[in-house]
Parts: C-alpha cells; sequence; structure tokens
C-alpha cells in the first residue's frame, strides 16, 4: 500500500494532475501543480476545447480512455504538451493529465528534425527534376535549331542551285560574246557585254560569299592549310585586282613583303586578301592610293591594306565587320555589296587563329590589319597545288573525240554546245533516259552530266552508265549547280571522273576538263 | 445569447501552412521559421458572417504524414474542416483529396473550403488550373491563400463561415 503522500510526491515529479469528477465539475485529488491554473485559467477543465471534446465520451466501467497530445498556452510563455486519461473508477470519472515538459520539446524537435529532412529531400527531388526538365528543354531546343538549320542549309543549296543554273547561262553566253565567237562586236556591244559580265560576276560572289558565311556560321568551313610562298599568294590576289584599280583610276602600291613562306588555307587566305583589296579600292576614289604590305617576325605574319578613302566614321568602326552592315553616311552613297566581305573576312581571320584590325580616319582613308600566328614555320613547302590553272586547252578541233551533253535546262545546253562545237563533235540530250538511249546505239567519249535531271537524276544516269558493259569506261564529269560543301566529294565517290561546278564561268576550264579525260578515252583504242 | 461556436478542422500535409494560416487569420502575424505542429492546437476567433457573430475553434491538426496520421476523435464534431494544400508542392493535393474522403467519412458532410496556400510564390507554383477545374466541377470552393502577405486569409476562413451557416440552415 501506497502512502498518500508518496503517491502525491510521485505525481508532483512526473507532473500529473489527477481529477475526479463530482456534482460540480472535476475537482484535482491531492495538490494542485503550479501550472494548472495558468493552463486552465478558471479551473474547470470542461471549458478548455480539446477536454471538453474529449470528455464528451464517457469511459465505461474499467475501460480508459487517451486523449492524444494537444497543446495550451502556458500563460504568456511557450505552448505547452499536454496528454490526459480517463478512466472510470467506482462509478466517477477520473481524469489524469500529464504535462509534457522536456519530453514535449523532444518530441517536436525530432519531428521537426524528421520534417525539415523530408522537405529538403522533396527539394531535391525538385530540382532534379527541375534540371531533367531543363536538360530536356535544351535537347529539344538543340534539336529544334538543328532542324532550322537543316532546313536553312536545305533552303541555302536549293537556292545556291537555282541561282547558279541562269548564271551558267549568263556568265557563258556573256563570255562567248566578248570572246567573239559568234561574230565580232562593235565597241558599244563589247560595253554592254562587259557590264552583264561584270554583274553576273558579282552576282556569283554574293551567293559564293552567303554561302561561305552560312557554312562559317554552321562551323562547317574546314581548312585546308598548307605551306606556300607568302609572294605567290600576293601576286594571285594583286594580278586578279590590278584590274580594279586600274579602271578606277587608283594607284595600286605594292610595300614591302616578308618573301618567306606561309601555313594557310591558300584559296581562304586569297579571298582574305581578295576582299581587303577590292574593298579598299571601291571605297578610294580617283587618283587615290591602295598599298599591300606584308612583314613576317618569328610569331606573326602581318599583312596591311592601306588606303586613301573616304575612311569609315569612328562610331561604325567596331560594326563593319558584323553581317550586312554597311557603313552610312560615311560611304557617300556608296553601297554595292551586302555587306559579307569584311564579317566573312574577319571570321576566316579568327578561324586562322589571327586577328583583324581596322583603324581610319574619315576623309584621310582606313587601314585593316592581319594578324596570323606562324603556326608552322620550318616546314619544307608543300608542292603547290593550287598554283592558277591554266589550263591546256586543245588548240585545234577534236573530230575523233565525241562528247555527249546532258542538260534538262535549255539555255545552259545551247551555252555547252555553243562552247565546245568548235573543237569537238557535240550530242546534246534533255534528258538520262534519251541520252542512255542515244550512248547505248552510239558510245560517247566523254559525257558531260547534269546532276538535277527530271525523272532519272544524273547520279542514277551514271549508275546505270557504270552498270552496261559499253558504256562502263566512258569518263562522265558532272557539270552541276550543287556546289555546297561535300558535293564535289560526294559526285566523286559517286564514281564521276570529274566535278564542275556551274556557273562554268570559262571555255577554257571546260575544255580543261575534257581533254585530259579525252586522251584516257582514246588510250585503249590506241595501244 | 452566447454567440454560436463552431469547431473547424485544418488538415492537410505537413508544412502546408495550417498553422501559419490561424496564426495569420487570428492573430495577423506571419512567421518565416517552420514549426511542426504536434497532435493539436486550438485557437479561438469570433467573426460576423451574414450578420450573424460566430466563435470559430480552430482545430490545428499536425500535419499527415507516414509519422503522423489525423486522429479520427479529433474529427468528431467538426462543423467544418479547411483542406490546405502548398501549391508549390503538387503531392500535397493528393494527401488533401485523400484527407477529405477520410475525414468525410467520419464527420459525415460537413462543409469546407480547400486553400491552395502559398499564393506568394508564383515562380514556384506547380499546381495547375487542370488540376483544380475538377474540383471546382465539383462544386469545392477554392481560394488561394498566402499567409505571408494574407491574401484570400479571411475570404477563406469567412467563405467556410458563411457555408457552415447555410448548412446549420
Amino acid at each position: 500500500m501506497i502512502e498518500p503522500s508518496v503517491a502525491q510526491a510521485a505525481l508532483s515529479v512526473l507532473d500529473i494532475v489527477v481529477l475526479e469528477e463530482n456534482a460540480d465539475g472535476f475537482a484535482a485529488i491531492g495538490q494542485i501543480p503550479d501550472w494548472f491554473p495558468r493552463l486552465f485559467p478558471d479551473g474547470d477543465v470542461r471549458n478548455a476545447p480539446y477536454l471538453a471534446e474529449f470528455l464528451t465520451t464517457v469511459p465505461g466501467p474499467g475501460e480508459q480512455r487517451y486523449s492524444g497530445v494537444w497543446t495550451e498556452r502556458d500563460g504568456n510563455g511557450p505552448d505547452c504538451g499536454l496528454e490526459a486519461w480517463a478512466s472510470q473508477i467506482d462509478g466517477h470519472t477520473v481524469l489524469l493529465i500529464h504535462r509534457l515538459g522536456e519530453e514535449f520539446e523532444v518530441r517536436r524537435a525530432a519531428l521537426q528534425q524528421a520534417r525539415e529532412t523530408s522537405l529538403s529531400y522533396e527539394r531535391l527531388g525538385k530540382v532534379t527534376r527541375d534540371l531533367a526538365d531543363a536538360k530536356l528543354q535544351v535537347e529539344m531546343r538543340n534539336r529544334e535549331v538543328e532542324r532550322i538549320n537543316q532546313l536553312k542549309n536545305e533552303f541555302l543549296a536549293s537556292m545556291s542551285h537555282e541561282l547558279r543554273t541562269p548564271l551558267n547561262a549568263i556568265i557563258g553566253f556573256s563570255s562567248l560574246l566578248a570572246e567573239e565567237s559568234a561574230g565580232p562586236l562593235n565597241a558599244e556591244q563589247q560595253t554592254y557585254v562587259a557590264h552583264v559580265a561584270r554583274a553576273s560576276r558579282h552576282l556569283l560572289d554574293l551567293i559564293n560569299d552567303i554561302l561561305d558565311l552560312s557554312k562559317i556560321e554552321a562551323g562547317r568551313l574546314e581548312l585546308a592549310r598548307e605551306l606556300f610562298p607568302l609572294d605567290d599568294a600576293l601576286n594571285e590576289v594583286l594580278y586578279t585586282v590590278r584590274p580594279l584599280a586600274r579602271d578606277k583610276g587608283v594607284r595600286l602600291i605594292t610595300g614591302r613583303s616578308a618573301g618567306s613562306q606561309i601555313f594557310a588555307d591558300r584559296i581562304r587566305f586569297k579571298q582574305i586578301l581578295y576582299n581587303l583589296l577590292s574593298n579598299a579600292i571601291k571605297f578610294t576614289p580617283t587618283t587615290g592610293e591602295v598599298r599591300l604590305d606584308a612583314t613576317a617576325t618569328p610569331e606573326l605574319w602581318t599583312i596591311a591594306v592601306t588606303d586613301t578613302g573616304i575612311g569609315i566614321p569612328r562610331e561604325e568602326l567596331d560594326a563593319i565587320f558584323q553581317k550586312f552592315h554597311q557603313v552610312g553616311s560615311g560611304t557617300k552613297g556608296i553601297r554595292e555589296g551586302a555587306g559579307l566581305g569584311l564579317a566573312i573576312t574577319k571570321r576566316l581571320v579568327e578561324q586562322h587563329g589571327g586577328e583583324i584590325r581596322a583603324y581610319s580616319e574619315p576623309g584621310l582613308g582606313s587601314r585593316f590589319v592581319v594578324t596570323l600566328p606562324q603556326t608552322v614555320s620550318r616546314l619544307e613547302p608543300a608542292a603547290d597545288l593550287h598554283a592558277d590553272p591554266m589550263p591546256a586547252a586543245p588548240a585545234v578541233a577534236r573530230p575523233d573525240v565525241r562528247v555527249a551533253v546532258v542538260e534538262d535546262n535549255g539555255a545552259n545546253r545551247a551555252l555547252f554546245e555553243a562552247m565546245l562545237k568548235s573543237v569537238y563533235p557535240i550530242s546534246v540530250y534533255e534528258n538520262g533516259a534519251e541520252a542512255l538511249e542515244a550512248f547505248r546505239r552510239q558510245p560517247p567519249d566523254v559525257v558531260l552530266l547534269d546532276i538535277a535531271l527530271p525523272g532519272m537524276d544524273g547520279i542514277e544516269v551514271l549508275r546505270r552508265m557504270r552498270a552496261e558493259l559499253p558504256l562502263r569506261n566512258i569518263p562522265v564529269i558532272a557539270v552541276s549547280a550543287h556546289a555546297m560543301t561535300g558535293d564535289r566529294e560526294r559526285f566523286l565517290a559517286a564514281g564521276f571522273d570529274q566535278y564542275l561546278a556551274k556557273p562554268v564561268a570559262d571555255r577554257a576550264v571546260l575544255l580543261a576538263a575534257i581533254e585530259p579525260l579525252c586522251r584516257r578515252a582514246r588510250a585503249p583504242l590506241a595501244s | 445569447m452566447p454567440p454560436l461556436q463552431k469547431k473547424i478542422c485544418m488538415a492537410g500535409s505537413f508544412a502546408v501552412g495550417k498553422t501559419s494560416l490561424v496564426r495569420r487569420f487570428v492573430e495577423s502575424i506571419f512567421d518565416e521559421r517552420y514549426q511542426t505542429t504536434v497532435g493539436v492546437k486550438i485557437d479561438k476567433k469570433v467573426v460576423q458572417a451574414d450578420g450573424q457573430e460566430l466563435t470559430l475553434l480552430l482545430w490545428d491538426l499536425a500535419g499527415e504524414d507516414d509519422l503522423a496520421q489525423v486522429r479520427p476523435a479529433h474529427l468528431r464534431g467538426a462543423a467544418g474542416f479547411i483542406l490546405v494544400v502548398d501549391g508549390c508542392r503538387s503531392h500535397t493535393l493528393e494527401t488533401a483529396l485523400s484527407l477529405e474522403r477520410r475525414i468525410t467519412h467520419e464527420t459525415g458532410p460537413v462543409p469546407f473550403v480547400l486553400a491552395l496556400n502559398k499564393a506568394d510564390l508564383a515562380s514556384g507554383w506547380e499546381i495547375s488550373e487542370a488540376a483544380i477545374d475538377p474540383l471546382l466541377r465539383r462544386g469545392w470552393t477554392c481560394v488561394r491563400t498566402s499567409a505571408r502577405d494574407g491574401r484570400g486569409v479571411e475570404d477563406l476562413f469567412l467563405s467556410l463561415a458563411r457555408k457552415m451557416l447555410e448548412a446549420k440552415e
């Protein structure tokens, strides 16, 4: 039997108050702890909403009911955790209330910790999902960009093809007219033809510039670097631009040249020089000067083009290398070109690992300085593969070599016929099926074959020729307005013996392509 | 005549802002710190709804998760309930939908309102209109709330108060 005083002490230590229900409500058995009046100020636990709800259900005899944990405000202090049990003893409801002291805070802290951890996991999961979403978005965007680029490239290829096809006839026929191969021209007619030739070549330059820029921007322009004599490249470009300077009355001066080898893509290097020099001539008035200097140090090649032209306003100096930029008021109305030349030049220089700077004083002139790193300076000179080919055109007629032209465009058919008829017997065909039928009857010695033929394209015509014994060994030249990067390789890989991009501007180029193949075609007969 | 007294249970997943909504409504206070509720905490507020004075007994039930479940005994006598959802955590809506079925099972058909809380955090919002539309079509009352800036909080409790008065009539 526990002494009441011992029981009271135990209740006090455990922070428990015991109340017994009577007619007036609930009264404490034994001592009332100090916290009780703070939590239940009016002394009646039935006025506390939580306990009032708990006590609406009276426990049965011998039954014990648990309230669960709830909180009450401890005066002005923090919330206090409580739990209660109700039971029935000798027909009386007895209520035992336990104040959760530190235990409540420990329980709350543990729960808080668990939930914060759970929230952290949720946030981590969300971040992971967001990252995955972002990655997916980026991938989708990349695919879209890729698709748009593909469409752009297809559009450019198509436009290039469609523009080159008529240009082939324009440039070719104006070249034939200028040669007076169809009869002499008077002075006025020669001037007109020269205008047609110049305008069409300008148009061709524009097409090439747009394609170049598109290739550079797509990262698809590959440089074929080699070691070659710098002076040779300078002379080749000077040879091309000298007539421009002469026509305009601009003095073209060559300063000190490095006289060394340069390691670069020869064609692109010449393009850089050509762009700078032709620009300088364009913006320099008559009696002005354009000067080209080239110097080399062990680290750098420096090419400078200086003119006494109209100059560039200071505020536009940075913008001149942007594509489609044309210097505004400073050009005094000179707006020829699409504003692509300098943009391409800058990108070509940068792709060589170099840089280009522009200096200018309006009214006094401009200076463009290109520096290229000497990445390879001790190599032996490479074979000069790019020396301007001066094709060895046949001087006399070759009635023994039958050349067939397969071309669906009437103007181009007529052009090739006109270019070749004085040298070779020519037969022309509008489509592949017609050509194959004729070849079977009488095989030609060389075939000029267009690619974009209606019905059966040039590649299919070639495939069928290679599959038929009498036609198998006939040399075939692809003559196509498909002139994008990779087209040459594609056609040569398909089995063509040679490839010529339209426009074929010069009869000599056409003859030079045919002649070696003629020799090959005749060789077996000779042996 | 003493004012009419109604028990309202606040239920929802943990950390959705149940306690914060009550504190904003009763004390006009918002505390940035997250303080988990253990068991039940009860607050009182007297409101005027439809010209009638009403004492709301707000039973803030501990958030629902694997560690704590709503005790059926806590729902006894509830005249209405508020389901609280964190708009930035979409799964809390699923918890609310599940709670609605369980609470209605215990209390019978009593009025309730869905609080789409944390409306101030629009950038992190996860619950779409498409997720809410079916609930609106079922006749649910949904209120966008923010315990932080107070938007929608009065509307939330008063909507439920009016619904409870209507239900009584």
